[in-house]
């Protein structure tokens, strides 16, 4: 009897302490999510810090994004969140902030210095995109769709992976950018978000040396540069010679390079395209030509617009899609090897041969 | 030899009830004693076979020739017998100071009925009755094979309860059976009404969570377990028989999932993990979820739950704990319940109380969803058992989960599965899922010959 009577009263105490959850049991409703951070350079300390807060909404909406954005000058951005913390009355919650975006004017110097916090933050996630912002981030931030349900949402999915056709957007996430920074041989880039009336465009990216802004790559040159970083499917080729114009609308894309040095002579990088895909549009009927000689025009079309990007890439001494990365791990010369490279990536020339294959012209006759 | 004054008392004692009954029957030339609880008799068969010979009997060399012939008619050598067999449906009939016993039972719980707990699609449709004579002809018909032994066995204090242990002595284990039948003969106590009483007494531990023993009224799944070499207990009086040993994939498989085809059966065994994991750790995700890790979710899902639960002042696991506990209250209101009222009480309870609570702030939509998701997914294990087993399970997990989020969550599963991986059901590790499962008692050499 005794004892069942400890197992009550043991039962009891437990319940009691149910009532003493304390101040560090947040529910959900208490913490505001921050979905995006935006860093600027501060007009009179070193950085803005601007959030985009979500408010919770019952009834999810087009048009109908609730969102407030807070933002706050200091001199490191530990202390701006600390500041911004005060203004706000709920928890602010980094966990599900998803895009982090620098300012254009903070990028052209010290872009490790800005980096830094977001690099050791613990309660970021690391799968968090990041994007150069043109003019100012604050500006992105306050941009809202109006096909917006939830706040930022637009922002998001126009870097998720789920938008189909999206090959001008190159996306970079927070993991892949550090590890960048850090590699060498593997040059960091961001895509440069600029905005565009009440919204905003992703057509430009930015390449880094690991220390500053080094290049931004034009509309027209995105697309491949995309191409080479992320070899998605699904992007058009549009190709145009004397009389004949068309485009291709390509479905699979591969490539691979190995690098040559050959002695007396400059080294070699030989890269073999391989495409694949149907037109999708065209001045003239096709089905009846010689399929060979159309592919043949689009080969050269394309082996001249890479070697175009590879060579201005070159120029600028930035690698991003990793080639000395390709070189030391294969080539192993010790201490020495990086200076190595350097010296033949800046000799390098560039060898393209782009084997495409058109699967059909799209009608039969 | 037989002490009649004995005999004498102790009938004198059993006539003090006004059932039991005592006829002298005298044809002119002899005269018999009938002595037998008439709630128990079928007085046709005593009439057929007992008094109509006798009225033509002369002496009593020819009626003991009769009550020689008949089919069950024995002599009673022993006065110690008599009271036994007297409340088992016997007649006694005395004549020139010779005792004789007379089998003429009337029994009326034999009827065979539909399963009511474990339906089944395509299955059988008949469960076991309550008549152990009925279940053990129901047994024996649909698994006719001269290796199915049956052992008597009577257990507990006065009144005794009878148990018949089944097996097929070619595939059994002999040493679980020897084990089982030794735990029988331990049993002193108390007076066995049910199978699942009977499996408490058997088990090995006190303080036990999930069944180790399965209780089945299903005579399909008996024969079954018997073609595995599983033992097979009836319970007299009981519609349901105990299966040992059993094994976790036991209690999660419908014997449907035998007569469907394959991929059916495994897709809907599938099913029913799901369901299992749903039932037990989906308020403790909730929980923690919402309190600790709400990073977990999609950011448009974290933003709608938060809308939901603007109104809802309480804790999470205060929310979650109250409706839980009237969705427990709801399902056993509506077991005790007589059918008539319960559906009175699944919409009361159901409908009308989760759109209240939720429009009164106490709860937010979310946990409306889950509770009933919870609910729904308790009820797809098809062992009633091992459903009311899980329903408690979640609980400790919701403890854990509220002091220490989705860590606690994995740690309080973890300790979950660690005591089930240590479970032993009579030397058979109990934690099977589907894979290897028939290999659980030594039917591979079933199987090879």
């Amino acid at each position: 009897m005794r004892r069942r009577l400890g197992v009550l009263f043991g039962v009891l105490f437990v319940l009691l302490l149910f009532g003493l959850s304390g101040c560090g049991f947040k529910d959900i409703d208490k913490r505001f999510f921050v979905v995006a951070i935006g860093i600027d350079q501060g007009k009179e300390k070193q950085y803005k810090v601007s959030l985009k807060l979500a408010i919770p909404t019952h009834r999810i909406e087009p048009g109908h994004a609730a969102f407030q954005i807070i933002s706050q000058e200091a001199d490191t951005i530990s202390q701006a969140l600390e500041l911004l913390n005060s203004n706000v009355d709920k928890e602010l919650d980094l966990g599900h902030s998803k895009i982090f975006i620098i300012g254009r004017n903070l990028a052209n110097d010290e872009i490790l210095t800005t980096t830094d916090w977001i690099f050791r933050g613990s309660d970021v996630q690391r799968i968090e995109y990041m994007a150069l912002a043109n003019p100012s981030a604050e500006e992105i931030l306050e941009a809202s769709p109006r096909s917006e349900r939830v706040p930022a949402d637009s922002l998001i999915l126009s870097f998720g992976h789920e938008k189909i056709g999206s090959s001008l957007a190159v996306t970079e996430y927070l993991y892949d950018f550090y590890n960048r920074m850090f590699e060498l041989g593997k040059d960091p880039f961001l895509p440069v978000v600029s905005k565009k009336g009440k919204s905003f465009e992703v057509n430009q990216v930015a390449l880094f040396n690991k220390k500053e802004l080094k290049m931004v790559i034009q509309p027209g040159q995105t697309e491949l540069f995309s191409q080479l970083v992320r070899k998605p499917s699904n992007f058009v080729v549009s190709v145009k010679k004397d009389h004949l114009r068309y485009s291709l609308l390509i479905q699979s894309f591969t490539y691979r390079y190995q690098i040559q040095t050959p002695r007396q002579q400059p080294p070699i990088l030989q890269m073999d395209i391989k495409v694949r895909g149907r037109i999708q549009e065209a001045n003239q009927a096709l089905f009846d030509k010689n399929w060979g000689e159309i592919e043949r025009i689009a080969e050269k079309n394309i082996e001249n617009r890479y070697k175009n990007l590879l060579e201005s890439m070159q120029k600028h001494q930035i690698d991003p899609i990793g080639f000395g990365l390709h070189y030391m791990a294969r080539n192993h010369y010790g201490k020495k090897e990086w200076e190595l490279w350097q010296e033949i990536y800046s000799k390098m020339k560039f060898n393209i041969t782009v084997d495409l294959e058109i699967e059909s012209t799209g009608i039969i006759k | 030899m037989i002490q009649l004054e004995e005999i004498d008392r102790q009938l004198r004692e059993l006539s003090e009830t006004q059932d039991f009954e005592i006829q002298h029957l005298t044809n002119g030339d002899l005269s018999i004693g009938l002595y037998f609880y008439s709630s128990l008799i079928n007085s046709k068969l005593i009439q057929e076979r007992i008094s109509e010979p006798f009225s033509s009997c002369h002496s009593y060399s020819e009626m003991k020739n009769i009550l020689d012939a008949e089919l069950f008619c024995e002599q009673v050598l022993d006065e110690k017998e008599m009271i036994p067999k007297l409340l088992e449906g016997y007649s006694l009939i005395t004549f020139n100071d010779t005792f004789f016993s007379f089998y003429a039972p009337k029994v009326i719980n034999d009827k065979v009925d539909y399963a009511k707990n474990e339906a089944s699609v395509q299955g059988p449709p008949f469960a076991l009755t309550e008549d152990s004579y009925a279940n053990l002809n129901l047994i024996r018909r649909r698994y006719a094979s001269s290796n199915l032994m049956v052992k008597e066995k009577e257990v507990g204090k006065k009144p005794k309860a009878k148990l018949y242990v089944m097996y097929d002595k070619h595939v059994v284990k002999e040493t679980v059976l020897q084990e089982l039948l030794q735990k029988i003969d331990d049993i002193q106590d108390e007076f066995i009404q049910a199978s699942g009483q009977l499996e408490n007494l058997l088990s090995q531990k006190k303080f036990n969570f999930v069944p180790l023993m399965l209780v089945t009224e299903r005579p399909d799944r008996i024969v079954f377990s018997l073609s595995q070499g599983k033992i097979v207990i009836l319970v007299n009086g009981s519609p349901f028989a105990l299966i040992a040993p059993a094994v976790f994939y036991d209690f999660m498989s419908a014997m449907d999932d035998r007569y469907q085809t394959y991929w059916i059966g495994i897709g809907l065994v599938i099913l029913r993990y799901i369901s299992l994991f749903l039932t037990i750790c989906l308020p403790a995700i909730y929980i923690a979820v919402i309190s600790h890790n709400p990073e977990i979710f999609q950011v448009q899902f974290a933003l709608s739950i938060a809308g939901s639960r603007a109104p809802v002042p309480y804790s999470s696991f205060v929310e979650v704990l109250f409706m839980l506990f009237l969705i427990e209250v709801l399902i056993e209101a509506s077991i005790r319940l007589p059918k008539y009222i319960g559906s009175t009480a699944t919409t009361v309870g159901g409908l009308i109380l989760g759109q209240a609570a939720q429009e009164a702030g106490l709860v937010s939509s979310v946990m409306i969803i889950i509770t009933s998701t919870v609910a729904i997914a308790n009820f797809v294990v098809p062992i009633n058992e091992m459903s009311f087993a899980i329903r408690l399970v979640k609980y400790p997990l919701i403890v854990f989960a509220t002091l220490f989020g989705i860590l606690g969550l994995i740690s309080g599963a973890f300790c979950f599965l660690v005591y089930l991986v240590n479970l032993r059901s009579y030397g058979e590790p109990f934690f099977r899922l589907q894979f290897g499962e028939h290999a659980s008692t030594n039917s591979k050499k079933r199987i090879s010959g």
